[in-house]
This record gives C-alpha cells, structure tokens and sequence, in this order.
C-alpha cells in the first residue's frame, strides 16, 4: 500500500458535493411553446479526498464536463452545495469566488482552441500570475521557463506561438499554464482525447508526475475508459445526468455492479481483444436529456429491469466499502 | 489472381507549398481478399485516410496526385480508368464511409431521398422503388421505425443512427468493397460497439470485403483478421492481428501497443513513451522515417529507407533489424 493512499483516506475530503444540479433553459424550437430544459446534471453527490484523482466516465450528454466546471463555479449550480476545504462556494459572489481560483485550475480537451493564437508560448504560461500573484514580470517570465522545463520543454520554445507547436506540445502548454499559480485542485477535461497514440502516453505520464510532485488533487473526465481507470484513484460512471456508479478504479472494473458500467467496460475495445470477447452489446441510443425518461435513467437500454425502474429513480447506496451504486437490482 | 483488391507500389504526392511535396502515401502495396476485413493503422499523418481515398479515385487534385502505382480491381488498373467508368466503379462496386457522418449528408434533403438517390445513381428502378427500397436498407442497419424515419432530416438523428444512413448508402449498390475510414471515431463507446458489430454482421452477411481504416488498434482486434500498420505514409508492418499484437515485428508497432495504456495496466505505473513526435512529412529524416523515435537503431538505419520484408506467415515489416517470424 503506498503512502499517498494512507494519508487521503485519513484527510478530509478537499470537495464535498452534495445534490449537485445544473439544469440549462433554452428556448422552445416552436414560437411560443414551452421552453427546454435539459438537467446535465442531476442530484449528484460524490467527495473528492485531498491528493486523489477522481476520475469521470461517461459518454457525450452525460454531465461529466458540466460536474467539472460546476465543481471550479465557471458554471453555477442550479441547485446543492460545493464544499470546498471546508466552505460551501456554491453561491458565493464572484469577488469572493475569484480570491479561490488560484487554487483550481482546467486543462481542456482541445489544445487548438484553449490557446490563444497571438500570445507567445511564454506569455500564456506567464498570464495567470498577472492577476494571482504579486511577482514582478521578470520573476513571472522566470517562473514561466522554470514550468516550461517542467512540463518537458525546451525554453527556445518560449518565443513560439501555439501554432508552432503539435498537439501534444500544446497540451504541454496547456497543463504548465494550469500549473503557473500552484493550483491543489485541477480538472483535467478529456486531456488526451484529441491526441496521437503515441503521444497520449507522454502526456498521461507527465499528468502522473505532476500530480506527485506537487501532490495535486484532480478530477479527470474521459470517455476513454483504459485511460481513465490507469490514472484514478476512484471512478465515477455517469449517465445522462446522474452518477450511477463509483468504486475504487480497481474495484469498479473488476467488479462493476450497474448494468450501464457493465456494458460500459464490455464496449471498450481493447488490443487483448483479439480472441473475439462475446461483448455485452447495449442497445438503442443515450435519450435525449431534454425529454428524461422517468424514474432510473437507463431503464430505457437496460437489459434487466423490473416495474419499478420506469417509475422511481434509484437512489445511491454503498452497497460495499467505497463502492456505491444507484440501482434497484443490487 | 486470387485477390479482389491490390493496390501496387502506391505513391501519392501532395503539394504544400512553392516547391515542397510530400508523399502522403509512399509506395504503398497490400491486396485485398474476397469478403475479408482489412484494418488499416496508424496516427495523423500516416498515409491511411490518403491510401483509401487514392483507391476511390476521389484525392483531391490540386494539391495531390497518384505519382505512381497500381491500384488493381478485379484485375483491372482503376488509374487507367476514364473519369465516366470510374463513377461506374466510385460508389457501386465499391463504397465508402467517413468519420463524421453529418458533413456526409446533405442538411436540406430527407435521409429517405438521399438513400433513394443513391439507389437510382447505380440502378434502373422507378422512384418508388427506390423508395421501398430505402426503407428496406433502413430495416437492415438496424434503424428503428425507417417508415417514420425516411421523412426525418439528417439534423434530427443522433450520430450513430447518422453512421448508419451511410451505411445504409454504401451498401445500396451491393458494392464488393466497403471502404470504412474513422467510421465509429466521432461515437460514444456503446454506439461505436454497435457500429463496430452491424459492420462486421453485414459484412459477413454479404460478402462484402472492408477496408477499416482507423488509429485505434483496439478497434483493430475487435474487426480484422489482418492489419497494415502505417507510418510517415509508409507501411512499416503487415500480418494477421493475433500475431501482430502478440509478438509486433517493427519497433513503431512495439511501441505503439506498450504505450495504450489498457485495462490490465496497474494504476500509476509510467506508461511507455514512444519519444518524440510523429515526424512533419516535409522534413522527414534521411533513411527510415521512424529512426529519429526508435529505441533500437543502429548505424544502418539512418543510410537508407528499409523495404517492406517477407517474414514468414504472411507478415512483413519494414524494418533492417527484424528478425523472422514466429
């Protein structure tokens, strides 16, 4: 057992999220009729432990990118409350809100768009210390090289603009900005997603070390199961909204419990694969969030479901240490 | 000649700016058997989108250009075709899907007319054939309720039920080769099984050869028998998947199978890295392309390129230090 492990379970938790909701409106297509709601996220409550990667599964519409952002208040929650070391910041004004996000910090899917196209790579890393920080310019562009070494680049890159750069040079970039105001909190959306495969492993690695040497908390969104169970600590399974699942990475694939994380991990294709595995094949399509089915969320793919699951929602239960699940089967 | 498709010493050139060309596929050879699933590998910049549009006659000229090559099809050079016999080829005997369904499909016509245009293109039947026709695809690729839903606009279709209109297009004409480039890359991982699975049934229902085209060599074990890895718009390596993935010939394949991290990896192990980055094919190194990123090279790497070697048991790879087959 190592000793990362020993000392987040005897801290207390860095996030407490609880009955968290995000519902967006919209307006109707027809003129005049009623407006559209889509709840992206849905009475979801889950702790994040100080030093753990909490890693977030789930397929597009499934809220796991708007837990993130509603975690770092880039979106207010609709309803439920964030506490955050101690204090709950979901509704606290923006003045207040600004003093605490030195301390959490986004490194987004697409390194192409979250970079701006006319400031200097060392510029971009260097920004955030304008508003966070009272260093003066020459001790920013000092620490600025000092990340851009650390995050495996050489500083005659410094100069460059994001165009210059690859990828996964950009994500780089991406994740020494993130690491400019020595963040403890950083979510990591879909940070490999847009990556060669042979690039995403360098990227994953520099996560990894990251995270120890600055014992770093993080919440890591993927739809990429392999890459999501290799980095977490924990990892929830999300559906349409709603948290369905969360166990211990280890725990939650070999022994996943909700039918949807079932045919979750059996979907996954994966290079062992070559025997031919007889897959659990889900059928239909994820529901439109704008028009939730009633009751569980999966019930409409869900090979083994009974009366009731069209018409009470399950709730939450830890059915064994660290492992919880919403379903009326288990 | 036993194969339906062979593609012969490839060479396809695209001009990127005042007198720099690169070859997005370079020589590249392989065949293509009756009903047999082909996958093609490999990352951005590889040549594999390139080599199936090459074979579909549809690289876009200006900038690129087939140098040189053949690309046979039932015996018969498709280069050599005049324009008008090749329409007969591109779409009818011959089909082909992309990644991303939605910029497939015309936004302002049903799905209904657009499969049934496909129809009347490769045959002679009166509209309302092609009609019934259309929703007797749309039973085929699995699309619920295809009465109500040849009156529904692309735009209202989820992007899976989207892959399979086009599925459903390729297949109008019956055609003896599938070309599938990224067809489940922009899907969830349930819908991509889905995919994955109505292709392999219909292929197999059909006899339909598929060329898979695609970066993700999980998917690759779930659809191929035999592989092509691709890199620097060169084939580096070539075999039956299980041999493949189990003992991989060229260092690009090693790498590229120890750095996925899978689903046995233990939490927080350092994942191997292939150093580097994938090489800009304008300013490619001297001799094996791969040189610069290879753990293994040796002096003689960097004098020339190495040609694609038989191995024994069908495999080939393109690399001086390899060494036998199984």
């Amino acid at each position: 057992m190592d000793s990362r492990m020993d000392s987040a379970a005897a801290a207390s938790p860095l996030y407490e999220a609880r009955g968290l909701t995000k519902v967006f409106t919209s307006k109707s297509s027809a003129i005049g009729g009623k407006p559209l709601v889509v709840r992206a996220v849905n009475d979801v409550s889950f702790d994040i432990n100080n030093g753990e990667v909490l890693g977030l599964v789930g397929e597009s519409g499934c809220g796991k990118t708007t837990t993130g952002r509603l975690l770092l208040r880039l979106l207010d929650p609709t309803s439920g409350s964030i506490v955050y070391a101690g204090r709950d910041i979901a509704r606290i004004p923006n003045r207040a809100m600004r003093a605490l996000r030195k301390d959490m910090q986004i490194i987004f899917q697409d390194p192409f768009s979250s970079l701006n196209p006319r400031m200097t790579c060392l510029d971009i890393i260097a920004e955030p210390l304008i508003l966070h920080s009272s260093l003066t310019r020459a001790q920013r562009r000092e620490k600025a090289y000092e990340l851009l070494r650390y995050v495996g680049l050489p500083k005659e890159y410094a100069p460059r603009f994001p165009h210059e750069f690859s990828g996964g040079q950009r994500q780089r970039i991406g994740i020494a900005r993130a690491l400019s105001v020595d963040p403890k909190f950083i979510v990591c959306d879909e940070p490999v997603s847009a990556l060669d495969v042979s690039v995403q492993s360098q990227v994953l690695n520099l996560i990894q070390k990251l995270r120890h040497d600055r014992s770093l908390t993080l919440l890591f969104i993927a739809h990429g199961l392999n890459v999501v169970k290799y980095i977490s600590d924990r990892v929830g399974v999300m559906y349409l909204g709603s948290l369905l699942e969360l166990a211990d990475s280890e725990e939650i694939y070999l022994r996943p419990l909700h039918p949807y994380t079932q045919s979750l991990i059996s979907a996954i294709p994966d290079v062992d694969d070559t025997a031919g595995r007889e897959r659990q094949l889900l059928r239909g399509e994820i529901p439109s969030p704008t028009n939730m089915p009633s009751g569980c969320p999966f019930h409409t793919r869900c090979s083994r479901k009974i009366g009731r699951c069209a018409d009470e929602k399950p709730l939450t239960r830890e059915v064994a240490p660290g492992h919880s699940v919403a379903c009326h089967l288990i | 000649m036993g194969a339906l498709l062979e593609v012969r010493d490839l060479t396809t050139r695209f001009r990127v700016g005042r007198r720099v060309f690169i070859n997005a596929a370079d020589h590249v050879g392989f065949t293509l058997d009756e009903g047999e699933t082909l996958a093609i590998v490999g990352e951005s910049g590889s040549g594999k989108s390139v080599t199936a549009l090459s074979v579909m006659g549809l690289v876009p000229n200006p900038p690129g250009r087939i140098e040189h090559g053949e690309i046979l099809f039932r015996g018969e050079d498709l280069l050599k075709l005049t324009p008008r016999r090749m329409r007969g080829v591109r779409g009818n005997k011959i089909g082909m899907i992309f990644q991303e369904p939605m910029s497939s499909l015309n936004p302002v016509f049903t799905i209904g007319s657009q499969i049934a245009e496909a129809i009347l293109t490769h045959n002679d039947v009166s509209r309302a054939e092609a009609r019934s026709r259309a929703i007797e695809l749309l039973k085929q690729v699995e699309i619920p309720d295809p009465e109500r839903r040849v009156k529904t606009y692309p735009h209202q279709m989820s992007g899976g039920m989207r892959q399979r209109v086009m599925i459903c297009m390729a297949l109008a004409s019956s055609p003896d080769i599938l070309i599938a480039d990224e067809p489940t890359t922009a899907l969830d991982v349930t819908i991509q099984a889905q995919i994955l699975e109505l292709i392999r049934s219909l292929a197999r229902e059909r006899n339909t050869a598929v060329l898979f085209i695609t970066h993700d060599l999980g998917v690759v074990a779930g659809i191929a028998r035999r592989a092509i890895v691709m890199y620097a718009g060169r084939i580096v390596e070539m075999g039956p998947v299980k041999e493949l993935f189990a003992k991989p010939l060229h260092p690009y394949t090693r790498g590229l199978l120890r750095a996925i991290p899978k689903l046995a990896t233990p939490r927080g192990q350092p994942l191997y890295t292939i150093p580097g980055i994938v090489p800009d094919l304008s300013r490619l190194p001297l001799g094996c392309a791969f040189v610069t990123r290879c753990p293994d090279r040796e002096a003689i790497c960097g004098k020339g390129k190495p040609p694609l070697r038989t191995l024994g048991d069908g495999r080939q790879c393109a690399c001086f230090l390899a060494e036998g087959g199984v």
